[in-house]
């Protein structure tokens, strides 16, 4: 049964076996009509790769049944592979019961119409649910995000548009701030820098301690775009600002014990230390203050530095804390980037351009350019209310882009 | 010292009024801009209490001085008036000897944290379980302790041997020894072991002076005075020659002096922090002229990370820890026994 919907219009090839078009020339015509413009068109069916991929994993799933039962040694690996195939296996089995069904009812219609009327309430209850079990079938079979479960740090930084775009970074900042504290998140700002009226800021970094928020948060990072009427504008025209986001997985817990360990965890040599040192005599001679340091990632040529804090061992904490985030998520880029590459003539991807996001105040629009989504509610999504709707929309439609790659893949 | 731009003193002062009050010792805006937040952060809630914080570091007062406290290494140090406040380097140099004493560092066996009831792991000199062979605890010394802020930050990187160590903290002022005594109190956060003794005792009268001086000391650390009279006025900034203590400032080669007479024959190991070479120097003369000490003693110096000279070390060749290799990247060897 294979429907295409263009333009509100709907075009029925075939349906079990009878040809009919809309409007009624065929018997029954319209009853289909009205059963499948509500809900059949709704019907999100996986292609057929993904289900025979999915089949492949019931076959696994009694391979290692059998391995597991025999329990000679625990293999923890083994063992998560398992609860993986086995959710599969079980959302599968839902699946096709649904679907097997939803069939029945179908014929049962078609041939008997006396049974319309109830076949029809019948049909309204397990669409959803069926569509439900698609999508989360289709989850399970993506493969997991890198560094899903860590928690992130975000780093927030004015763009082009002077002042103006160091306030709109302080809103950004609220924003994710208050986001935060809806969703009941433990987050401490790591450093923060506000320009010299203390309206805005020069940069920030945030950090979201609440394991999993870096796979929430991961498509907030890019270029943020806003427009309106700036407050030292005195001629009300409109500016366009931008501030820049990066999310940055946090690896690890961070103590000041275990900052020693992370220096081990380098290679000698790999990284460079400069602690600010005033020339002079030093020692009892002069009592200073300052306790800002530089780690420089040779290899990589990253530099971090962080003075907020009187300790050096906290601001060298610190320091290390953000050069690893800042390690990983280079070397997940890159391993993104490789991964595009392959397939760059096939598919088009969620971060080829920089600017993800405006936000326009004359219109009270928020549009987040990835995914098409708009949304004319900006207070509620800088108070961090309705953010989780931007950022739902880009979840799904990044599933959906790597739904996209993973059959082609197959194909 | 060049003086500050009228443009940077405009440019505090359009942040807050305050702030242009902390330029006289921060010199940039950065800077006072970061001073500010400590003090705002650190001084109790209160308008008037933040502008006089702001008007004592005005004045000169050390930082320090006004929040009360250093960070040291891991540990808050307190500090009060009259003692001298823990400086960068004594913290670079101590933290580097902690590193070096440490579990499995510097070509010592690794010990398991904790891993021995009632002896120490093998972390600690030489490998050698029960501390020192004959179950003699390590013996750590720190001679003109001030904050107490030597032995504390030893005592926090070790805390897993803690109690294997004898701790002991000498200085003569009685306000060192007991700003010294609280701070070790408030370190020990209520654990009985590893107590430091703090007691009162004038270094320079040797250990002789000071009956709670161990008979052999495997670690002697001291922070003497070392800025040569003549130069107090001319190379100590306002801020230090003010206010804190000449007491714990100004000396030459008196304790370089005082440690190889008095001091060495009980030690095994021991670092000095100094101001320049010529106390090095002439602590490896000494030690190169003396018949005995000659074929015994190891000498070497330390730099800090501002790329100065910062201490002398030496120890013992002939002792019961291989402190060679505990040493061994501590700092470079200016002297080698001739044997």
């Amino acid at each position: 049964m294979w429907m295409i919907a263009r333009g509100g219009k709907l075009l029925i090839k075939r349906t079990r076996g009878v040809n009919c078009v809309p409007g009624g020339l065929v018997p029954h015509g319209r009853v289909f009509y009205s059963v499948l413009v509500g809900d059949e068109l709704n019907l999100k069916r996986l292609p057929n790769s993904l289900v025979t991929k999915a089949e492949s994993y019931s076959k696994e799933l009694t391979l290692l049944e059998e391995s597991l039962s025999r329990g000679e040694t625990f293999d923890e690996d083994k063992q998560i592979r398992y609860s993986r195939v086995s959710a599969v296996t079980d959302t599968l089995g839902h699946y096709r019961s649904i679907l097997g069904n939803i069939r029945e009812l179908n014929g049962m219609m078609a041939t008997d119409p006396a049974l319309k009327s109830e076949a029809e309430a019948e049909l309204r209850e397990l669409i959803p649910r069926f569509n439900g079990y698609a999508e989360r079938l289709l989850g399970e079979l993506l493969p997991p995000p890198a560094f899903s479960g860590k928690p992130c740090l975000m780093e927030l930084r004015p763009g082009v548009g002077g002042v103006e775009a160091m306030n709109f970074t302080q809103d950004l900042t609220n924003m994710y701030i208050n986001y935060a504290h809806k969703k009941r998140w433990k987050y401490h700002i790591l450093s923060q820098q506000s320009n010299e009226s203390g309206s805005g800021l020069i940069a920030a970094v945030l950090s979201i301690d609440e394991p999993g928020s870096y796979d929430r948060l991961r498509f907030e990072s890019g270029v943020h775009r806003v427009q309106r009427v700036p407050d030292t504008e005195t001629k009300g025209r409109t500016h366009t600002s931008t501030a820049a986001v990066v999310v940055l997985p946090q690896m690890g817990e961070e103590s000041a014990k275990e900052v020693d360990a992370y220096e081990r965890t380098f290679k000698p040599g790999e990284i460079r230390v400069d602690v600010k040192r005033a020339s002079g005599k030093g020692g009892q001679h002069v009592n200073t203050t300052d306790s800002a340091v530089r780690l420089t990632h040779i290899p990589s040529g990253i530099v971090v530095s962080m003075q907020d804090e009187r300790s050096q061992q906290k601001n060298r904490t610190k320091a290390f804390t953000l050069l690893r985030s800042r390690l990983a998520e280079k070397e997940r880029s890159e391993k993104e980037a490789r991964e595009r590459a392959a397939r760059r003539e096939q598919v088009t991807t969620t971060n080829r351009s920089d600017k993800i996001r405006t936000y326009n105040y004359p219109q009270n629009r928020l549009t987040d350019h990835r995914c098409g989504f708009t949304l004319h509610d900006i207070p509620g999504v800088l108070s961090g209310e309705r953010l989780d709707e931007v950022i739902n929309a880009m979840t799904q439609f990044n599933t959906a882009e790597q739904a996209k790659r993973l059959l082609n893949d197959d194909s | 010292m060049p003086r500050i731009p009228c443009r940077v003193v405009r440019r505090c002062a359009a942040v807050h009024p305050l702030l242009p009050l902390l330029l006289a010792e921060c010199r940039t805006f950065d800077e006072a801009r970061r001073e500010f937040q400590w003090l705002v952060d650190g001084v109790p809630p209160g308008r008037r209490r933040l502008a006089r914080a702001c008007l004592a570091r005005h004045r000169h007062v050390p930082l320090q001085y006004i929040l009360g406290s250093q960070p040291f290494g891991p540990v808050e140090i307190r500090c009060r008036r009259s003692v001298l406040i823990p400086r960068w380097e004594t913290e670079e140099w101590a933290s580097a000897l902690a590193g070096r004493v440490g579990p499995g560092r510097g070509g010592v066996p690794g010990g398991v944290p904790g891993g021995v009831p009632g002896g120490v792991p093998g972390g600690v000199p030489g490998g050698v379980p029960g501390g020192v062979p004959g179950g003699v605890p390590l013996r750590a010394v720190d001679l003109c302790t001030g904050t107490g802020c030597v032995p504390i930050l030893l005592r926090a990187e070790w805390a897993w041997a803690a109690a294997a160590v004898e701790w002991l903290a000498v200085d003569c002022a009685p306000a060192a020894v007991a700003l010294a005594a609280a701070n070790e109190r408030r370190t020990r956060a209520g654990r009985s072991v590893g107590e430091i003794r703090v007691v009162s005792g004038d270094v320079l009268q040797g250990p002789a002076d000071c009956s709670a001086v161990p008979p052999r000391i495997h670690l002697l650390t001291c922070n003497p005075p070392y800025i040569p009279a003549e130069r107090f006025l001319a190379d100590v900034s306002v801020s230090v020659r003010v206010y804190e203590p000449r007491l714990a400032l100004v000396g030459e080669l008196h304790f370089y002096r005082n440690l190889v007479e008095k001091w060495l024959d009980r030690t095994d190991s021991f670092v000095y922090e100094l101001g320049e070479f010529k106390q090095a120097k002439y602590v490896r003369d000494c030690i190169a002229a003396d018949g005995r000490l000659n074929k015994m003693w190891s000498v070497g110096v330390k730099f800090d990370s501002a790329g100065k000279i910062r201490c002398v070390y030496g120890y013992r060749n002939d002792a019961t820890l291989d402190y060679k290799s505990i040493y061994q990247e501590f700092g470079n060897l200016i002297y080698t026994p001739r044997l």
